[in-house]
């Protein structure tokens, strides 16, 4: 299922059915970089269009924009477009500037793709979309309302001016951890709001419960797993806002070319999206 | 007594000199960047040995040396990030216990008291690693291991080499 964070600080009212996606990312001082940009305005995009540029790139971090099968690797400077999708190795990290409404660090071992950026509307909307591993996002309100939507392969974040730490892993599902503002998890019919210091699983717990579960770890036993722990090993072929990462060879495929529209509204699917 | 039967059941472990090594029917594409590596592990439904010992050569490495499945055995038996008490079979599907193992001795984890007495061993090794956070509870060792839980597993290892810590995020403690 999408998992979908948004936050509340401009707003209190879901975005409209009609309203497309787009949103920027708030910049993050990346803690290791061994090349940085330096930091320069950006530039004029065509209209709605908003650029998304390469801060910094540690390790090894490749990109394949759409409509290419092959990837490259990303560095510095960089423009990167919608429908860009990103993936890091060992120790690799890329930060990504949202023009200036914020940033996105994407960590080590991740791969994520960027669904949208654009203003429409005077509301900028990003959507991102993060099929495995971590990233830590920053969303800048301060210059203008702006609509975030991150989904993993369990739920969907949406934010509007906040900062967090994302992660999705094949065994244990969405991590978030809430450090400003608040972040509105949608997992199903199920909501949450996640506030700052606050944490979140797949299943929508709160901090207390994630607090117990650390102190009472389940071990192994000799019954092999559950059916709650096989489900999610399954492909992780799901396509979201129009992009489906799955890439087993490194081909991957664009579900949906910019001409083409996107989803209205993104309606989290019942149940547990086998992966 | 009671170090002396440990420490005749630490001895009794010892392996071949030249374990059996079962080449793949295929080899692993060359020159595969780690970002590339890992994605393509991410689409597997099983990860192979072969694919899972490139993966700790990448994470302890930064790249593969070898050339071929019999390569990366040799490699990983003289640092012992493998046992000489396994068999190697390219095409075979991990077990979760080997990838405890060869994560354990990877990432030079202190234990605890059993893996100090006895050294490392499959079952120990994962139990440590649940416990650390590293892999889900209530699993097997001689389970598969599917891309997207290798994927998982080894970032943790590489958040820990990193940083000395798993994060929460990442943490199966906090899982579902």
């Amino acid at each position: 299922m999408l998992l979908v964070a948004t936050s509340l600080q401009a707003q209190t009212t879901q975005p409209a059915a009609n309203e497309t996606m787009a949103a920027e990312a708030n910049v993050t001082k990346a803690t290791k970089t061994t090349k940085t940009l330096g930091e320069a305005a950006p530039k004029a995009a065509p209209a709605g269009k908003l650029i998304v540029t390469v801060k910094s790139v540690t390790g090894n971090v490749e990109k394949r924009a759409a409509g290419e099968t092959t990837w490259q690797p990303v560095k510095a400077g960089d423009k990167l477009d919608e429908f860009t999708i990103l993936r890091t190795g060992f120790r690799s990290s890329a930060e990504l500037v949202f023009a200036d409404r914020g940033t996105t660090l994407v960590k080590s071992i991740t791969k994520m793709g960027i669904a949208k950026f654009a203003k429409e509307n005077g509301v900028v909307r990003q959507r991102l979309r993060l099929k495995y591993g971590s990233m830590r996002m920053s969303v800048d309100s301060s210059r203008g309302t702006i609509d975030a939507q991150v989904a993993t392969p369990v739920a969907t974040l949406s934010v509007r001016g906040s900062e967090a730490v994302i992660a999705y892993s094949g065994d244990r599902g969405l991590g978030l951890r809430g450090r400003k503002g608040t972040w509105r998890v949608a997992a199903g019919k199920r909501t949450t709001d996640v506030k700052p210091g606050e944490s979140t699983n797949s299943d929508l717990a709160s901090s207390s419960e994630l607090a117990n579960m650390e102190r009472s770890l389940q071990m192994g036993d000799a019954y092999g797993m559950t059916s709650s722990e096989i489900q999610p090993f399954s492909t992780n072929r799901r396509s979201v806002f129009g992009i489906n990462l799955s890439t087993g060879s490194g081909s991957g495929q664009i579900g949906t070319t910019p001409s083409e529209a996107l989803p209205d509204v993104v309606k989290p699917p019942q149940g547990i999206i086998p992966l | 007594m009671l170090l002396l039967a440990v420490a005749m059941l630490a001895g009794c472990a010892s392996g071949s000199l030249n374990p059996a090594i079962d080449s793949p029917a295929v080899e692993l594409p060359g020159e595969e960047s780690s970002a590339a590596f890992l994605d393509r592990a991410s689409e597997m439904s099983a990860v192979s040995e072969n694919d899972a010992f490139r993966g700790i050569l990448l994470l302890t490495d930064g790249k593969d040396p070898a050339e071929s499945f019999s390569q990366r055995v040799s490699v990983l038996l003289e640092r012992k990030v493998v046992s000489d008490n396994w068999t190697f079979h390219g095409d075979r599907p991990i077990t979760r216990g080997k990838l405890a193992y060869m994560i354990y001795q990877s990432i030079d984890m202190p234990g605890g008291l059993i893996l100090k007495l006895t050294g490392p061993s499959q079952r120990y090794c994962l139990r440590e690693l649940q416990y650390k956070g590293f892999f889900a509870g209530q699993t097997t060792y001689y389970g598969n291991v599917s891309g997207m839980e290798y994927l998982a597993t080894i970032n943790r290892a590489d958040e820990y080499l990193a940083t000395g810590s798993v994060p929460s995020v990442l943490s199966t403690k906090q899982g579902r």
